[in-house]
């Protein structure tokens, strides 16, 4: 390989050398035969006569030092281009086909990579394993106030949160090889930039996180180890790359500057490192703090070994192994659980590491499934664009017969030949890349907001990678060399005498692997088309679901007054305010809040118990609870059915009351009798009664897709809130108050900022995302797949009239009507659509089997997608047909004539 | 396909190559030399074709047999000289030990008759 290389660079030398070498010796075979007595131009004619000729010999000196496959090379590669260019129709309509391919493939895979594939922007991410508690699912576990995930894995539950305590002493425990870090959920808080209260993502973390990570901050320090102290009066803050830039100007002098993080005076110390979006990918994070900070800012009791909400890293050096530090937390972990005081026997739970290279995401969660899918059908049309170059060439190898027949007859080597058609492809594979790229580029900055969450979208790094490179390269090589070798070895295997002769037979025309492609593209496209409908009758399914409140012209927004100070009365105090001063803003028409906002993907369970017939005490499994103002019902269009709704003096003071729905009212009054009067109670000893005073109408609480759940409300006087979304049925556009709305909440209080102001039909339309996102996509593939085998069906026919044009004019000449030869064309397209049809409806069952988690309410197979598919396909089938058809009836017997 | 003459013994494939090796062994030359020495150890009963030469001159440098240096020839022209590396050395052996096993068998068996079997 080395030799070749220096072969190629040192090719001019190479060439001269050889040149003189030669020379040399006809000088001194012409010297020696002088010697002889040869007259000297004698001499010298017989020197040569016997060196021969001196190309040839240098053609083999060049094959023997590697150097003719580049000459070949670079023959090919003009033949082609020449070819490309001369045939600029062909090339259009390929390099279209793969641009499209390749760009939607390209597209997605960026996506794949950063969601599913990359590896956190921190040093040797290999080195991190995530640590995780697993219990046998449903047994009771040891916590008493638990913030984390935890997720049912077959009949395990895996959860990531352990307390603060546990954490610091298994740091402590563990060898100097073992980096042990943690880190709290991210959540929302306010930051207090030049007098002006604004949200950011904030994170609490232990002091060696940046050290584990392996992060160096650009600016400042990072923390230390006194800063995980409690009684630390003024805690240090460091704030991330992004939100220095933003919300700071990236000033320098930023260091040493107090700030204010929710109510606490912190002092910035440090600016992470660009790029660092925490270990959460998707989820931003915008500051800093210790988690001892973090978790009395969140009024957490930090110094509880039964207070769950830290998540554990670590970074293991090398040659210690990751059994061992399972092992060893695992022993650690117990022990310490073992030597706490406990009311309740439990399980002891077993550890499980999880490598953290690409740390954990809900988005990875989320989308695996979708990705994947979208992968997959991206692939199909790269397929289908393949197959219709394929076909191109097939068809184009065909009308070159005569040319290739008369290389062949001429010595041409059939390898070469082969060898000549694969350069050809390649390049058109190379130049589709190129297409596709530029199209994914334009794509890239629409991409991430495919996968928006609850309206926001994840912060992801979709920047092309050496993995995303390497990937398009290796996929643009295969498929090209996929549609191009069946073309080039078919061509190298010409019979010469048939080919030779100018005028084919009405066999020659009829490309049998051409129909076989076109039958395969039509199997593809109707497959998609079914999966698209199937999407769409999803998107439409969940548009008109009964929601149990009416979405019109209601606007919602969402505050949360804890975050700027407010403690437990203040903020409750703050949430009347603001509703009176709402309730007075010009073109409200009523107001209400709840603890929950309607469809926005977070909820609360309740534990109730009531007394049945035989006044025994009865669990209630599953019961949501919602804590509202009073008017909630009569502002999001919930019918009060019986009873009464809360007001202004159900607070504190008074008596515990309760509404309940439909749903509810039969769990505890099975035999559907009025639950009014009824007592429930949140223990199991039959304390802490509520009474229901209420009836209300069922409705969607957090989720579009479920049932709505037995719910019970109640009033917040009696509840307390922190965080709450405010619903306002508005007289007309919801969205043209929203700036007075903006202007009214920031006279009630400038230091609680709101966010989430959006119209109930926007934030339903952010509750469908994945699925509209999903239906449009696989639509446009869809699209796209129906445009291919039109365009598959139109190359073929065109290419079987035009060989049988001669046969054409011959029928004409004979007397056919042109209506005759029009279906005469049409028919031929007949065998292949159905049998496409035929292979694509089976394929269809397989692939909406596979659609079945992202569909609502359609079976696989659906009538009506399947109905609409075949009406699409049929319609565009006919239309890609005539066109060839109409031009085969418009042949004359002169043009035939001439074509000879 | 050049022509031969029949007094010629015909040049068998791959012997070039030895022959090649054979003569480079003897000390450096140039490709002209080593033409001239083929002749001469061969006493002129080989027809070498003398353009064939190069292309053999070019694979054995290639495959790393025999190194090349630009030097001053005996009339004081600029020539390519020639080699023989150690992995050309070793070759040699091999393929002398290789041919002169396959100039047994064939004496051998043309010596071979009716009686002696």
């Amino acid at each position: 390989m080395w030799k070749t290389w220096q072969a190629i660079w040192k090719r001019r030398r190479f060439e001269s050398d050889m040149a003189e070498e030669l020379a040399f010796h006809l000088e001194a075979r012409t010297a020696d035969l002088q010697r002889k007595g040869h007259p000297p131009a004698e001499a010298k004619r017989l020197a040569r006569l016997e060196l021969g000729s001196p190309e040839n010999y240098k053609e083999e000196c060049r094959q023997a030092r590697g150097l003719r496959w580049l000459d070949e090379l670079r023959g090919d590669l003009l033949y082609a281009f020449r070819g490309l260019s001369r045939n600029r129709a062909f090339t259009a309509v390929t390099l279209i086909t793969l641009t499209l391919g390749i760009g939607a493939n390209a597209a997605i895979f960026a996506l794949v990579n950063a969601v599913l594939l990359k590896t956190l922007p921190v040093d040797k991410p290999e080195q991190l394993q995530s640590v995780y508690w697993v219990l046998p699912y449903g047994r009771p576990t040891f916590q008493n106030n638990a913030s984390g995930s935890s997720n049912r894995d077959g009949n395990l539950r895996v959860a990531d949160m352990f307390s603060y305590v546990h954490f610091k002493k298994l740091r402590d425990e563990l060898p100097h090889e073992v980096e042990l870090f943690a880190y709290s959920g991210i959540d929302r808080l306010t930051v207090t930039v030049n007098g002006q209260a604004q949200l950011a993502r904030g994170l609490g973390v232990s002091w060696n996180y940046c050290r584990g990570l392996g992060l160096r901050p650009p600016l400042g320090r990072s923390f230390l180890p006194e800063d995980e102290n409690v009684d630390a009066s003024t805690p240090p803050v460091l704030l991330s790359y992004d939100f220095w830039r933003t919300a700071f100007a990236a000033r320098q002098s930023i260091i040493g500057e107090t700030l204010l993080v929710g109510p606490i005076k912190t002092i910035v110390v440090g600016v992470l490192p660009p790029g660092f979006h925490g270990t959460q990918p998707g989820e931003g994070i915008d500051v800093l703090l210790p988690l001892t900070a973090w978790g009395m800012e969140q009024r957490r009791d930090i110094t509880s070994p039964r207070t769950w909400w830290v998540k554990m890293m670590a970074r293991v050096q090398p040659p210690y192994p990751v059994p061992l530090l399972r092992s060893e937390l695992e022993t650690r972990f117990i022990a310490q659980l073992r030597s706490e005081p406990v009311p309740t026997p439990y399980d002891l739970p077993t550890i499980r590491l999880i490598d953290g290279s690409r740390g954990l995401a809900w988005l990875r969660d989320a989308f695996e499934e979708p990705l994947k899918l979208l992968m997959l059908v991206a692939g199909l049309i790269l397929l289908m664009g393949a197959v219709n170059v394929a076909g191109l060439l097939l068809a184009r190898a065909e009308s070159r017969a005569a040319e290739t027949a008369s290389r062949l007859a001429l010595g041409a080597d059939r390898l070469r030949l082969i060898r000549q058609h694969l350069t050809e492809s390649l390049l058109l594979g190379v130049l589709g890349l190129l297409g596709g790229l530029c199209l994914a580029a334009l794509l890239q900055s629409a991409l991430p907001s495919l996968l928006a969450r609850e309206g926001e979208i994840p912060l992801i790094d979709i920047a092309p990678d050496a993995r995303f490179f390497g990937a398009a390269l290796v996929a643009t090589l295969g498929i090209a060399f996929l549609f191009g070798f069946y073309p080039a070895w078919k061509s190298s295997r010409l019979e010469l005498t048939t080919a030779l002769k100018r005028s084919p037979g009405p066999r020659a025309g009829r490309l049998p692997l051409g129909r076989t492609l076109t039958g395969i593209q039509v199997g593809l496209s109707l497959l998609l088309l079914i999966g698209a409908g199937t999407l769409v009758r999803t998107v439409l399914n969940l548009q008109s679901l009964n929601l149990g409140f009416k979405p019109e012209r209601l606007l919602i927004f969402s505050a949360d007054a804890t975050l700027s100070g407010y403690r437990d009365e203040q903020a409750l105090t703050y949430y009347a305010r603001a509703l009176e001063t709402l309730a007075a803003t010009p073109g409200v028409e009523s107001v209400a809040f709840s603890r929950h906002g309607l469809l926005h993907a977070s909820s609360s369970s309740g534990e109730f118990y009531y007394r049945d017939a035989n006044s025994r005490l009865q669990h209630i499994e599953d019961a949501y609870i919602q804590g509202i103002s009073p008017n909630y019902f009569h502002t999001v269009g919930v019918p009060l059915l019986a009873g009464r709704d809360f007001t202004r003096l159900d607070d504190r003071k008074a008596k515990r009351v309760a509404l309940v729905n439909q749903k509810m009212a039969l769990l505890v009054r099975p035999d559907g009798a009025s639950p009014i009067g009824l007592t429930l109670y949140q223990n199991d000893k039959g304390e802490e009664p509520v009474e229901i005073i209420g009836l209300v109408g069922d409705a969607k609480y957090d989720s579009l897709r479920d049932a709505a759940p037995a719910t019970v409300y109640a009033p917040f006087g009696q509840r307390g809130i922190r965080q709450a979304t405010f619903s306002l049925r508005t007289a007309a556009d919801p969205l043209s108050i929203a700036p007075a709305i903006r202007r009214v909440m920031a006279s009630v209080d400038p230091r609680v900022p709101i966010y989430g102001l959006r119209t109930e039909e926007e934030q339903i339309g952010i509750a469908m995302e994945r699925e509209r996102v999903l239906a449009r996509l696989v639509t446009g593939f869809a699209a796209l797949a129906l445009l291919l085998a039109a365009i598959g069906i139109y190359g073929v026919l065109t290419y079987s009239v035009a060989r049988r044009i001669p046969e054409i004019g011959v029928r004409l000449a004979l007397g056919a009507a042109p209506e005759r030869l029009r279906l005469m064309i049409l028919r031929e397209s007949f065998p292949p659509v159905a049998a496409g049809l035929a292979a694509g409806l089976i394929a269809a069952w397989w692939f909406t089997k596979l659609l079945e988690q992202f569909v609502f309410g359609v079976k696989p197979l659906d009538i009506w997608s399947v109905a609409g598919a075949l009406i699409l396909l049929i319609a565009g089938a006919a239309i890609a047909a005539w066109i060839p058809a109409r031009r085969a009836s418009l042949v004359t017997p002169m043009t035939a004539l001439r074509y000879e | 396909m050049p022509q031969r003459s029949d007094s010629d013994a015909e040049l068998l494939p791959g012997t070039l190559d030895l022959l090649v090796l054979k003569a480079v062994s003897l000390g450096p030359q140039h490709g002209y030399g080593v033409l001239l020495r083929i002749e001469q150890i061969t006493g002129n009963a080989l027809k070498i074709e003398q353009g064939a030469l190069y292309p053999a001159l070019y694979k054995l440098e290639t495959r790393g047999d025999l190194a090349a240096e630009w030097g001053i020839s005996d009339n004081n022209r600029r020539a390519k000289f020639y080699t023989l590396t150690p992995a050309g050395r070793k070759r040699l052996r091999e393929q002398a030990g290789g041919w002169n096993r396959l100039v047994a068998a064939m004496e051998a068996a043309l010596k071979a008759t009716a009686e002696e079997l």
